[in-house]
């Protein structure tokens, strides 16, 4: 692999122990990513796509000190020794109580740094607007409504000018209306940057819209089930009613429901 | 654009209901006394309270600023510590395991047995006095506060590990201001606690003072100066609760959201 080209990861074994118990969330789980692509994870609940994103942003064994890794992880996003970056809009938000929300937005930087400069202040007021929640600066977190606090939370990710933004179901508490236009927006702005995505949700629709790649996982232990790279069409409201995104979505529900194909249906209760 | 307001109806209105209950409160007191017949030195009434507390008013305002002055100063040095004290716990813990099973184990010695041994060490002017309220204030808020410094939302803590944080800004700028919500609340149950731990501190031999009062009205059997000490008490335990909501309201407006939060999950 040459110097910053994306993200490798081979034969990755995550197990969460408790006293009497062993849990395995993911197994020989292997992936290569390049830098600069937007690659959604979509799987259904419990498949350990959280578990997969928190592995990236190295907090794992700090959230769950219990688990236990194996595997080999390479991450080399940034030219020479430099760190790379990260974005983060974890899926419970995070908000800080006692931070309004442009503070919030500005939280990585006060909490590494503590110098904030009119600049970031404009920066992080322009990605509020962005967002569409730019009359909400001044509000604090326990004032706001799901779906606001939500977008606080991502504009606080697209903050940190970032090599690798990691999202956990960034829009699922969103409005319908709104959710649209961000999923074009997110897509459009990442590859206007050069900024590697993963995208963690299991909102089909969502993941036909903004992924130049889709990684479908299965259900626990998770594994790559199927890996679907797309064409690098412009994301807007055409693609939106286009044959490939319908196709898509399509495929992408005939593999979910040829899973649940052996549940028991509804006549089959009671033993009838 | 409208903003949630999530907060509890403040200013004069959300005094209302208050003030209705402690005119009928009065009305029934004085009530009961004529109705019932009850004999003054087993319970004065409205009007005969007020008439005392209006000619002693110099005497009682003398002791009660003495009061104040102990209460105030020894709340204030038992936060002080108190919030000290949990901070250096939760910044190492081996220094909470040597020392907090101690501490638990004071925090159960009532303050009617501290007090006398106190002024027996330090005698009962206001130096022993205010050790005796800042022992008593100096408990809630450790554990309080202890509470606070650990219970920091996983998923904040998740963040500043993967923007890189290190242990002393994560403690500083996280930890240590989501405590505040917790002292507040230690604050809260300490400010009437202080109070009583002054009483008691001025009823073990001390010349001056509220409890100073009380101790010789209860030798005279002066129901009237007994029932003054009461209320006079009362409204300091109230004024310094009221101060700390004060303090909490002003200072850190987001608490109130935090706690209102808080409270609509359970």
């Amino acid at each position: 692999m040459s110097n910053c080209s994306g993200i490798v990861i081979s034969s990755l074994d995550v197990t969460f122990r408790s006293e009497n118990e062993r849990l395995e969330v993911l197994k020989n789980f292997s992936i290569t990513i390049q830098k600069g692509e937007y690659t959604v994870i979509l799987g259904p609940s419990g498949c350990g796509k959280s578990t997969f994103l928190r592995i990236l942003a190295g907090t794992l064994q700090r959230v769950i000190p219990t688990c236990e890794v194996k595997g080999n992880i390479e991450i080399k996003l940034c030219q020479g020794d430099k760190e790379y970056k990260i974005g983060l809009a974890p899926q419970s938000y995070s908000l800080v109580p006692w931070r309004t929300v442009l503070e919030n937005v500005l939280f990585p930087k006060i909490l590494t740094t503590n110098k904030i400069t009119d600049q970031d202040r404009e920066r992080a007021t322009s990605i509020l607007e962005m967002l569409g929640i730019g009359c909400f600066g001044k509000t604090y977190p326990s004032e706001l409504s799901g779906g606001i606090a939500q977008r606080a939370s991502l504009a606080r990710a697209l903050f940190t000018e970032s090599d690798l933004l990691l999202l956990d179901e960034p829009l699922n508490a969103v409005d319908l209306y709104e959710r649209e236009r961000i999923q074009s927006l997110l897509r459009n702005y990442t590859q206007k940057k050069g900024i590697t995505t993963i995208h963690v949700t299991h909102d089909i629709y969502e993941a036909a819209f903004v992924a130049s790649r889709i990684i479908l996982m299965t259900g626990r232990p998770g594994k790559v089930h199927s890996d679907i790279c797309l064409s690098p069409i412009n994301r807007d409201l055409l693609f939106r009613e286009s044959k490939t995104y319908h196709a898509l979505i399509a495929q992408l529900r005939a593999t979910f429901n040829s899973w649940t194909d052996n549940y028991i249906k509804p006549e089959d209760w009671g033993g009838q | 654009m409208k903003k949630l307001r999530l907060s509890h109806p403040r200013g004069i209105g959300a005094w209302i209901p208050a003030i209705i209950t402690f005119v009928v409160f009065l009305i029934a007191w004085e009530g009961l006394i004529r109705v019932a017949k009850i004999p003054p030195y087993l319970l004065p009434s409205a009007n005969a309270l007020f008439t005392r507390m209006w000619r002693d008013i110099d005497q009682l305002l003398r002791n009660l600023a003495l009061t104040t002055a102990s209460t105030m100063a020894g709340f204030f040095i038992g936060s002080v510590v108190g919030w000290s004290s949990s901070m250096i716990f939760s910044l190492n813990r081996t220094f909470e395991r040597a020392f907090y099973p101690y501490f638990i184990a004071l925090k159960s010695i009532p303050i009617v047995v501290i007090a006398p041994m106190i002024a027996l060490w330090l005698g009962t002017d206001l130096a022993g006095r205010i050790i005796v309220v800042a022992l008593s204030t100096f408990f809630p808020i450790l554990v309080n506060s202890l509470k606070g410094f650990a219970n920091i939302e996983n998923g904040l803590l998740e963040l500043a590990v993967a923007y890189r944080a290190t242990p002393r800004q994560i403690f500083f700028r996280l930890r240590l201001p989501g405590s505040l919500p917790y002292l507040f609340a230690g604050m809260k149950v300490s400010a009437v606690l202080a109070v009583v731990a002054a009483l008691v501190a001025e009823m073990m031999g001390a010349d001056s003072g509220l409890g100073f009062i009380l101790t010789v009205s209860i030798y005279r059997t002066d129901t009237e100066a007994l029932f003054c000490v009461t209320v006079l008490s009362a409204a300091l335990a109230l004024a310094i609760f009221g101060l700390v909501v004060l303090l909490e309201r002003k200072g850190f407006p987001w608490i109130q959201g935090v706690l209102l939060n808080k409270s609509m999950e359970v």
